[in-house]
């Protein structure tokens, strides 16, 4: 607030002040010492209090968009990123298969998107190891970083609405602290070149990085990469990654833990 | 592929691909339909690619939108004649679109509104109201995040805020 020198509670009187406090504090805008002080008013206040519950009202109303799915086409987010990214080395192909590649490119014309080839090429390698590298990849940078999440909070009506406004789908971030697993945070990997929700949970001093894998993908089979715990498993539609330092019995232990929740209507 | 354009794609990795999705959903707002916010897209990838040198660490989803926002203005300045004349509309008449909504709306209660209709209320707002609530209520972008993506004041983006909310009450409130 300090840039904006109108701002003077001073003013605290003033109708359109008002109105801009009133929306400020929706907002969660105002400093510590500006918001006690128009709870204040606030509590004293029932026009203004019909006003928050008006807007809230109107925030409730709007909210719903915030969720729809009408995000980037794949088709155009793979253009997107093979046109400014240059391939990555794991996705350079032995000659051969580059010459298969431009075969099919040839046979099936340049509507056929790069992603949808280097899909094809995984499946026809059978592995999807890529998935596990950009997977560990985040968990790891994650545990370098001073913080392994991007929000910090053990708040799910904090995490979610933070994941929901940066990705199309947000996975379920149920509350697992009756089993030991707190909910530390969230952030925003890349896989296969897309952006994906990654909630974090820690088991004492272990962080468990749980990973939702775009969309189609799916679960990956092995158990261990680089010294690092691995399982994925389907929840619905969506595939799920879980990544830890923990054993394989405990990271089982989790995912039984989050599917219980399920169960339970979490 | 040169070094530097190895290292050039990889930031454009780290810096404009995480925000796609959410400059595609700006451009869709501003646009109004998904083919010319694809467009825009492309665009503000392009301007983003050929200007990463230029953004020195911070705030990079902020960055990447405020590209996408120019770039979707520009791109409504020269196809949509009807948004040039919003666009160059002085602050003060900006202001009295605001203003003209004078009744005292505190006694009006939102009900059950279904999302068609929210979603129609939000489009019909004129352009530089729309786009602060997009970006607060869709985006969940903070009032200093919104002044650098828009370019306004602080205190601008705060009255446009109040004036589109009280906008969207009026509009809802009718039956």
């Amino acid at each position: 607030m300090a840039e904006n020198s109108n701002f003077s509670p001073a003013d605290g009187n003033d109708e359109a002040m008002t109105t801009l406090l009133l929306n400020a504090y929706l907002d969660d805008e105002l400093d510590a010492a500006e918001t006690v002080r128009f709870e204040a008013r606030l509590a004293a206040d029932q026009t203004l209090q019909a006003r928050l519950a008006q807007l809230e009202g109107l925030r409730a109303a709007i909210s719903p968009l915030a969720q729809q799915e009408d995000g980037l086409s794949p088709a155009l987010r793979a253009e997107i990123a093979r046109r400014f990214q240059p391939a990555p080395a794991r996705l350079r192909r032995p000659v051969v298969q580059q010459w298969m590649r431009m075969a099919a490119s040839v046979l099936f014309g340049a509507f056929l998107s790069a992603a949808v080839l280097t899909s094809y090429f995984d499946l026809w390698n059978g592995g999807r190891t890529d998935v596990v590298a950009d997977a560990v990849a985040g968990h790891m940078r994650g545990l370098v970083a001073s913080q392994p999440y991007d929000v910090a909070s053990s708040d799910r009506h904090v995490v979610r609405p933070w994941l929901a406004a940066k990705a199309s789908r947000v996975p379920r971030s149920p509350d697992l602290s009756a089993k030991g697993c707190v909910l530390a945070g969230a952030r925003l990997d890349i896989i296969e070149q897309q952006p994906v929700p990654v909630l974090v949970y820690r088991l004492r001093e272990h962080v468990i990085s749980l990973t939702m894998l775009p969309s189609g993908t799916a679960p990956v089979t092995q158990a261990t990469y680089n010294g690092f715990s691995i399982l994925s498993w389907r929840e619905n539609d969506i595939t799920l990654l879980a990544v830890s330092d923990v054993t394989e019995g405990e990271l089982n232990r989790f995912r039984d833990a989050y599917e219980m929740t399920r169960e339970q209507g979490e | 592929m040169s070094g530097s354009e190895d290292d050039k794609g990889k930031r454009f990795a780290e810096i404009v691909l995480p925000y796609l999705d959410e400059a595609f959903r700006l451009a869709r707002w501003l646009t109004g339909n998904r083919a010319d916010a694809e467009d825009v897209l492309q665009e503000a990838s392009l301007r983003a690619f050929n200007g990463l040198d230029q953004f020195r660490g911070g705030n990079a989803r902020a960055w990447f939108l405020t590209i996408a926002r120019n770039t979707a203005f520009n791109w409504l300045k020269k196809n949509r004649t009807d948004c040039l004349s919003l666009d160059e509309m002085s602050e003060q008449s900006i202001e009295a679109a605001g203003q003209s909504t004078t009744a005292t709306p505190e006694a009006i209660v939102l009900g059950k509104i279904d999302s068609d209709r929210i979603h129609q209320a939000i489009a019909n707002l004129p352009l530089v109201f729309r786009e602060i609530v997009i970006m607060r209520e869709i985006q969940g972008l903070s009032y200093r995040e919104m002044a650098q993506i828009a370019g306004l004041p602080i205190g601008t983006v705060m009255s446009r805020l109040a004036r589109a909310r009280n906008l969207l009450v009026l509009a809802l409130a009718e039956t």
